[in-house]
C-alpha cells in the first residue's frame, strides 16, 4: 500500500491562504497582517512519534506565522493557538498559546529559512506532549490530551504573496526527529499468523505459549534462494539477494485478505518435541505477492525484507525560495567526487549549492575547465555553498569530498555503505563484514554523486559494492552481510562436504566471465564537460587536462596480470567502471581482479539433503568428489544455496577452479 | 465389521475434575474435535495429584440430542495403562458408561484408547472423557502435569458383514533416496493405515432402504463423504453381542471412508466396497 503523508488542502483552509504545489507550500492571498486564518493539514492523527517540519520565506519583513495542532471542529478563519482546541506558536513574538491562554512565552523570535518542527512525544502522566523545535534543538513542550489532531499553519502578510510556508511530513529528509516519523496515515495492523509443516504448539514456558502453529505448508515446504553475482559473471550483483516461495493449504482464505506490503516472515526450525525458545531462526522475508492457486491453496512468494533500500537516497528538493532551483532534487556527494557541477542559486551564479549535506573539503573549482584561484571563491559555513568572488561563465565544476579534511579524502567502503544507508533509515547491515574489506584491501575508498536522476539507496549499494567486486547476502536474522569475490584455494576452508552426501551427481560448467575486462575506470566525473564547456586559454588547461574532464573518468587502469586464454576477449572490452579516487585502488583491484581469472574458473552444482552443516554464502568448503582431480577435496566457494527447509535438500553453487 | 459415523457437531469443550485447577492450556481445546488427531488439545492436570479415584474430565457437547455407540480417545500423551471412562449425558442424567486402560494403539503405537459400548446410546447431548490418575493402579500423574490429546471421537455405530477378503495395509509415505554411497536418505512422513474391503451381500433393504437399523448403505455413503470421519472396525467381538476391545483396538481405523460403488450380483443382492484411510495421531 502506498505512503500517504498529510499535507494543506484548499477545501481545509482559511479565506486569504491557498494551498499550491500539491499541498506542499501555502502563501498569503489577502493585503492583512491579521493572523485569524489558518491552513490544516489533510487528515489527523492521535499518536507518540507523529510530526511534520514548517519553513517560511517571502519578502515580507516580519514573519508573522504561527504553527501549532488543531482538532478538526475548530474554525478555520481563526487563529492557531487562539481559537479553542488549538495550540499554537507565534513565530515572531515567542510566545505559545493553549486555546487562547499564553502558556509559555520568552522563546527566542524564529526566521525565515529555519525550519520549525512539531511533534508528539511521551509524556509521563498525560496522553502525550506536543514538542516544538527549531532546526532539531526543542524549545518547548505542552500536555495535551488524547484526540484526533491536525497540524496548522497561520499566516498573514502586508501585501499578498510575501510568505509562504511548506511543509515536510516525511516525504523529504527529515532535519530532526519531528519529521523523522512524519505524518503519514496509519496502515492497518497485520494479523499475525503460525504455520508449519507439521501441526505443533509451542510450549507452555514459550513466549507466546502454547500457541498453534497449523501444519499448513504443504508437503514441498519452504523453497529459498540465496545468491550472490559479481561483475565478471553474467548474472551481476543480484539486487534482491534472497527469495523463496511456499505454498500453505488455506481453505478458510486467511491469507488472501492480508496487506502483503505490511506481511512480514519469520521462518525457524525446530524439533517436535522442541521449544520455541530453542528453535533457530533460518530467514526472515517479506512476502511480495500471495498467488491464489485454487480454492484451497495460496502460494507467497517472498523477498528480502530490507524495504528501506528501495527509498530513494537524492529524496530532498530544493523549495520555491530559491527560484532558480525550484523542486529540483538536491544532489548527493558521498566521499571523493569529481567535477560536481555548482547549481547556480542567484541570478548572476555567484552563489551556488553542491550538495545537500555538508561537504568537508572543497579541493579546486573550475570555471570552464579554469582553475579559480584560492581566495576568490569560499565554502560557506553550512557547508553546501560556494561563494564566488566574482559571477562565474560557467559551468562551474569542483572536486569536492565529503570527508572533512585538508586534501581530497575518499571514504571507504564502511564510511560510504552507512552515510548510504542512514540515509534511508537502514540498520541491519553488518559493518564488521565492510570494514573486514577495507582492512584486507587497504584502499583509500571511493565516491559518489548523485544528480537529478532517482536513485534508490539499494542501486547505489550495488554499484558501490560491484567496484570492490563484492555482493551482499542475508543472514538467518535478515542482517545485510557483504562478500568479495575471493580465490578460494588461498584460504582455509570452514567446512567440508563428502561425496557420499550428495543426492546426484556434481555437475560444473565454465565460468565464461562475460564481462571481465582487464581496463577499470576511476575518479568518474561527475559531470563532463563538452568540448564548447572550455576556455580557450591552452597554456592554463592543456589538451590532455580537456580529454580528462569531457571523459566519463579521470583515469583509466590496465591490468598485466596474465589471464587464462578463455578470457583473453577480456582485453577487448569497454573499461568496468568504479569510483576509486586514488589511481593506486583502481590498479590494485584490478589486478587483483584479473588475477582471479588467471586460472580458469568453474561453477559446480551440488545437491543434497544437509539436516545439519548447512554452508553459508562466502564459505569456503572443501568439497570431496571422486571425480574431475577432486578426490583429495577441492576448496571452493559458495556462491548460491537453494535449501529446503522442510525436506533439508538443497542445492549449492561453488565458485572456484 | 462396526461402520462409526455420523460425529455430532460439537459446541464447544469443556474441562472439569474431581480435584481442583486444571484445564486447556492455549485455548486449545479446539484440537480435540477438529478430526485432525495431530492437531492436538493441550491439558493440564489438577494442581493436585490427587489417588487412583481422582480424574480430569474432557467434555464435549453436541449441538443436538445424537446416538452414540463407539467412543475414541486418540494421541494422548499419558503413560500407557492410565484408567480412562467415557460418559454419555443427556444434561445431568448418565445414559452409559464404559471404561478402558489406555493401550498403545497402531500405526505407530501412540497412546490411546477406543471404547464401544454394548449398545447403541440415543439422546447424548454430550461425551465426558473421565481420565484417572490410575496408571495401572498407581496415582503417577503429578500434580499440573501437561500432556496433550490428539482426538476425542463419538460416533454411531452400524453393523456391516464383511467378506473374508479384507486387509488392513500399512503406508509409510517417507521419501527415500540412494546417496551416491548408497546410504538412505530419508523425509520422514507419519506412518498410516488403509482398509480395504468387500461388504458382502446386500439386500436391496439393506442397500437402499435402511435395513440396517434405520441405515443403509446408501445413507452411509453420504455419513461419511466430504470431510466427514468415520471409523472402521472390522473385528470387534467374538460372538457378535459382547464388545472385545482387545480386538477393537487392534483393528480400529479411523479416517476418511468411501464406500464404493454397489455392484449388482443378481436378483436383489448387491456388493460394494469400503475403504477407510486412516488419520495417524502422532507416533512415538
Amino acid at each position: 500500500m502506498a505512503r500517504q503523508y498529510a499535507r494543506f488542502d484548499n477545501a481545509t483552509i482559511g479565506s486569504g491562504l491557498v494551498a499550491t504545489d500539491g499541498g506542499l507550500v501555502i502563501t498569503t492571498t489577502l493585503n492583512s497582517t491579521s493572523r485569524s486564518r489558518m491552513a490544516r493539514s489533510t487528515f489527523s492523527l492521535d499518536g507518540v512519534g507523529y510530526g511534520a517540519e514548517f519553513v517560511f520565506w517571502g519578502d515580507a519583513t516580519s514573519l508573522l506565522a504561527s504553527v501549532g495542532l488543531v482538532l478538526a471542529a475548530t474554525g478555520l478563519n481563526a487563529e492557531v493557538g487562539v481559537a479553542a482546541g488549538s495550540v499554537g506558536w507565534r513565530l515572531d513574538s515567542g510566545e505559545i498559546r493553549l486555546s487562547g491562554t499564553v502558556v509559555t512565552s520568552g522563546l527566542s523570535p524564529v526566521g525565515k529559512g529555519q525550519i520549525v518542527g512539531v511533534q508528539f512525544v511521551e509524556s509521563p502522566g498525560f496522553a502525550y506532549s506536543v514538542r516544538f523545535s527549531v532546526d532539531g534543538t526543542n524549545v518547548a513542550e505542552i500536555t495535551l490530551p488524547s484526540k484526533q489532531w491536525h497540524f496548522a499553519v497561520s499566516l498573514a502578510s502586508a501585501t499578498a504573496g510575501q510568505l509562504s510556508a511548506a511543509v515536510n511530513a516525511g516525504q523529504w529528509p527529515a532535519r530532526g526527529a519531528a519529521a523523522a516519523a512524519g505524518w503519514q496515515a496509519a496502515l492497518a495492523p497485520v494479523l499475525t499468523q503460525f504455520y508449519a509443516d507439521r501441526h505443533w504448539l509451542s510450549a507452555t514456558t514459550d513466549n507466546p505459549a502454547n500457541t498453534r502453529y497449523e501444519g499448513a505448508i504443504v508437503d514441498e515446504g519452504l523453497e529459498e534462494l540465496q545468491r550472490v553475482g559479481f561483475w565478471p559473471w553474467a548474472d551481476a550483483v543480484s539486487p534482491r539477494p534472497t527469495g523463496g516461495q511456499v505454498r500453505i493449504h488455506d481453505p478458510d482464505g486467511r491469507l488472501i485478505g492480508l496487506d502483503a506490503s505490511q506481511a512480514s516472515v519469520l521462518v525457524k526450525t525446530v524439533d517436535r518435541d522442541g521449544t520455541l525458545a530453542s528453535a533457530t531462526t533460518v530467514s526472515r522475508f517479506m512476502v511480495d505477492t500471495i498467488e491464489v492457486l485454487d480454492d484451497g491453496y495460496v502460494r507467497l512468494r517472498l523477498r528480502d525484507p530490507h524495504d528501506a533500500l528501495d527509498e530513494p537516497l537524492n529524496a530532498a528538493v530544493f523549495l520555491p525560495y530559491v527560484p532558480a532551483l525550484a523542486w529540483k532534487a538536491q544532489p548527493v556527494v558521498i566521499g571523493a567526487c569529481a567535477s560536481v557541477p555548482l547549481l547556480a542559486a542567484n541570478s548572476d551564479g555567484s552563489v551556488g549549492f553542491l550538495a545537500d549535506s555538508a561537504l568537508g573539503h572543497v579541493d579546486l573549482v573550475m570555471d570552464r575547465g579554469d582553475p579559480l584561484e584560492s581566495g576568490t571563491w569560499s565554502l560557506t559555513s553550512d557547508g553546501q555553498q560556494l561563494f564566488l568572488d566574482s559571477p562565474p561563465l560557467g559551468p562551474v565544476l569542483a572536486d569536492v569530498t565529503t570527508i572533512a579534511g585538508s586534501s581530497m579524502t575518499p571514504a571507504t567502503l564502511s564510511q560510504t555503505l552507512h552515510r548510504i544507508f542512514s540515509r534511508v533509515g537502514f540498520a541491519a547491515w553488518s559493518k564488521t563484514d565492510t570494514d573486514a574489506i577495507d582492512t584486507a584491501t587497504g584502499y583509500a575508498g571511493v565516491g559518489v554523486y548523485i544528480g537529478s536522476e532517482a536513485r534508490s539507496a539499494r542501486q547505489v549499494r550495488d554499484q558501490v559494492l560491484g567496484w570492490y567486486c563484492a555482493s551482499t547476502w542475508q543472514s538467518a536474522t535478515g542482517v545485510m552481510r557483504t562478500v568479495r569475490l575471493i580465490a578460494p584455494e588461498a584460504v582455509a576452508a570452514v567446512s567440508e562436504l563428502q561425496a557420499a552426501q550428495l543426492d546426484s551427481d556434481l555437475v560444473w560448467a565454465y565460468d565464461q566471465a562475460p564481462n571481465l575486462s582487464r581496463r577499470m575506470g576511476y575518479r568518474p566525473n561527475a559531470q563532463t564537460m563538452g568540448s564548447a564547456d572550455f576556455v580557450t586559454d591552452v597554456v592554463d588547461v592543456p589538451m590532455s587536462r580537456r580529454a580528462e574532464l569531457m571523459q566519463a573518468f579521470r583515469g583509466v587502469v590496465y591490468s598485466a596480470v596474465a589471464l587464462h586464454a578463455r578470457y583473453d576477449a577480456a582485453d577487448r572490452r569497454d573499461p568496468v567502471p568504479s569510483g576509486f579516487w586514488r589511481r593506486e585502488d583502481a590498479q590494485a583491484e584490478i589486478d587483483r581482479v584479473c588475477g582471479l581469472y588467471a586460472v580458469e574458473r568453474r561453477f559446480y552444482t551440488w545437491t543434497g539433503r544437509l539436516t545439519t552443516g548447512l554452508p553459508a554464502i562466502g564459505d569456503v568448503v572443501t568439497v570431496y568428489y571422486p571425480a574431475y582431480g577432486m578426490d583429495a577435496g577441492r576448496k571452493l566457494l559458495v556462491v548460491a544455496l537453494q535449501p529446503n527447509r522442510a525436506t533439508g535438500r538443497v542445492m549449492i553453487r561453488f565458485w572456484g577452479a | 465389521m462396526l461402520l462409526c459415523h455420523s460425529m455430532p457437531a460439537v459446541t464447544g469443550a469443556g474441562f472439569s475434575t474431581s480435584l481442583a485447577g486444571g484445564g486447556y492450556l492455549g485455548a486449545t481445546q479446539d484440537g480435540l474435535y477438529d478430526g485432525i488427531p495431530a492437531r492436538v488439545a493441550r491439558v493440564q492436570w489438577a494442581t493436585t495429584a490427587g489417588t487412583t479415584a481422582s480424574w480430569v474430565a474432557l467434555t464435549l457437547t453436541f449441538t443436538v440430542a445424537s446416538t452414540i455407540r463407539v467412543v475414541g480417545l486418540l494421541g494422548v500423551t499419558l503413560p500407557v495403562g492410565t484408567q480412562v471412562l467415557a460418559k454419555l449425558v443427556n444434561g445431568a442424567t448418565v445414559l452409559g458408561t464404559v471404561s478402558q486402560r489406555l493401550r498403545a494403539l497402531p500405526p505407530g503405537e501412540a497412546t490411546g484408547a477406543w471404547l464401544v459400548f454394548p449398545t447403541a446410546i440415543a439422546g447424548a447431548t454430550g461425551l465426558q472423557m473421565l481420565i484417572y490418575n490410575d496408571v495401572n493402579g498407581v496415582a503417577s500423574i503429578a500434580a499440573n502435569t501437561v500432556f496433550e490429546v490428539g482426538e476425542l471421537v463419538a460416533m454411531s455405530a452400524t453393523d456391516l458383514r464383511l467378506q473374508a477378503d479384507w486387509g488392513i495395509e500399512p503406508v509409510d509415505p517417507s521419501e527415500a533416496d540412494l546417496t551416491r554411497d548408497s546410504q538412505a536418505s530419508v523425509v520422514d512422513r507419519e506412518p498410516y493405515r488403509r482398509f480395504e474391503g468387500n461388504l458382502s451381500a446386500g439386500s436391496f433393504d439393506e442397500v437402499y432402504s435402511g435395513g440396517l437399523a434405520g441405515q443403509d448403505w446408501s445413507s452411509l455413503q453420504a455419513a461419511i463423504a466430504a470431510d466427514r470421519r468415520c471409523v472402521a472396525i472390522p473385528r470387534w467381538t467374538a460372538d457378535g453381542v459382547t464388545v472385545d476391545h482387545d480386538k477393537v483396538a487392534a483393528t480400529a481405523v479411523y479416517g476418511r471412508g468411501t464406500i464404493g460403488r454397489f455392484v449388482h450380483q443378481g436378483g436383489d443382492i448387491f456388493t460394494a466396497t469400503l475403504a477407510v484411510q486412516e488419520s495417524p495421531a502422532r507416533s512415538l
